[in-house]
């Protein structure tokens, strides 16, 4: 395996598409910690990070041909990360992702709105809006839930609360005096 | 949508760098998918390969009841047989009968293989097709069926060219490329 180390990512991906166990053990080792640590930063469960994880790998493994030698090996790597990432999101319905960028989101200074703003944010929505939103990242509530709560369809339930996420990052980017809805 | 890719350029470039590296890992849970794939890339090919031979003996068998080979069937049904006799003569039908033989085992191995089964074998699922026709000719021959020679070699042409037509059509039409997200321009080391 010392030969290995010293090969490029490129040439240990075409060796592991041949059948080389030792390259894909190279390679394996050399890029754990950069996509687990990549999950990481996404998930916030760790059993939930070492599921994707492993269905980060089995989705390497089962795409292998599909790399292109022209590519680097780290771009193949992160784009099958980031596609199943996503698609974990979508099975679990997880908005740790949304719910993580209203919080840091940067108003003027770069800091991270204040709970004041926030509410104020909110209270400038329509109550509908409000109910939407509140529902969805403080209750937890699935959009299934919100659409039979306010008595519409669960696609009219994500373009309520995308509209109103649209239009809270509007009003905590400007001062409420300038800007922001009417309820 | 800039915005979204700019996010998407910003991970990876974070990525390369390995700002993500900073963890303890545990040795153990890793070890299970390692272990999984190293398996499959040892002794996967010949799960692939099982598939195969599984996936022919059905639709094989399947296609005795309507398609007699070498006279040897399963039911009493001739009429594709004459069918193909009398459009497309004696090497003909050869050639329709191993077709059908062996066309029919290749399109159900496609679809029990996964992408990655298929393209591992690449040109072996082709040439196991070839073996299989000559394995099934000589199971003709001990179940009593009257091959000859002649007519054998026309047959084996049908089984193995259908076979590699459906692979040649299955590729171009399926064939895939990975999407990058837009980073795989960038030049990061």
């Amino acid at each position: 395996m010392v030969g290995l180390d010293l090969k490029s990512d490129e040439e240990l991906m075409i060796l592991y598409q041949v059948g080389d166990t030792n390259a894909f053990s190279t390679l394996f080792a050399r890029f754990e910690r950069p996509v687990r640590g990549y999950l990481q930063s996404k998930l916030f469960k760790s059993e939930l990070v070492q599921d994707v994880f492993q269905d980060c790998f089995m989705k390497l493994h089962r795409s292998r041909f599909l790399y292109d030698s022209k590519y680097p090996v780290k771009a193949f790597i992160f784009t099958i990360a980031r596609s199943v990432l996503i698609d974990h999101y979508r099975k679990s319905g997880n908005k740790l992702a949304n719910e993580k960028q209203l919080q840091l989101e940067t108003v003027n200074s770069g800091e991270p709105a204040s709970t004041e703003a926030l509410d104020d944010a909110l209270s400038s929505l329509a109550p509908r809006e409000q109910l939407a939103i509140t529902g969805r990242f403080t209750e937890d509530k699935t959009f299934q839930e919100l659409a039979q709560l306010l008595g519409t369809s669960e696609s009219n339930i994500r373009q309520i609360i995308s509209r109103s996420m649209s239009k809270l990052k509007k009003i905590l980017v400007r001062p409420p005096s300038v800007g922001g809805s009417k309820p | 949508m800039k915005k979204h890719s700019d996010s998407v350029q910003q991970e990876y470039i974070a990525f390369c760098k390995g700002e993500y590296n900073q963890l303890d890992l545990q040795n153990d849970p890793n070890d299970i998918i390692h272990a999984k794939i190293l398996w499959d890339l040892k002794y996967g090919a010949w799960l692939s390969g099982a598939k195969v031979m599984f996936a022919q003996l059905l639709t094989g068998t399947a296609s005795l009841f309507i398609c007699p080979q070498f006279h040897l069937g399963l039911s009493s049904q001739k009429y594709v047989v004459h069918a193909f006799h009398h459009a497309l003569g004696a090497e003909g039908c050869m050639i329709a009968c191993g077709s059908i033989f062996l066309g029919s085992g290749c399109l159900l191995g496609l679809l029990l293989l996964r992408r990655d089964e298929i393209q591992r074998l690449r040109f072996g699922f082709i040439g196991s097709f070839l073996l299989i026709a000559l394995f099934s000719i000589f199971a003709f021959v001990v179940l009593g069926a009257e091959v000859y020679f002649k007519e054998g070699l026309w047959w084996v042409l049908g089984a193995f060219i259908t076979p590699a037509l459906i692979f040649m059509i299955d590729k171009s039409i399926r064939g895939k490329k990975a999407n990058y997200f837009g980073v795989a321009s960038l030049k990061m080391k």
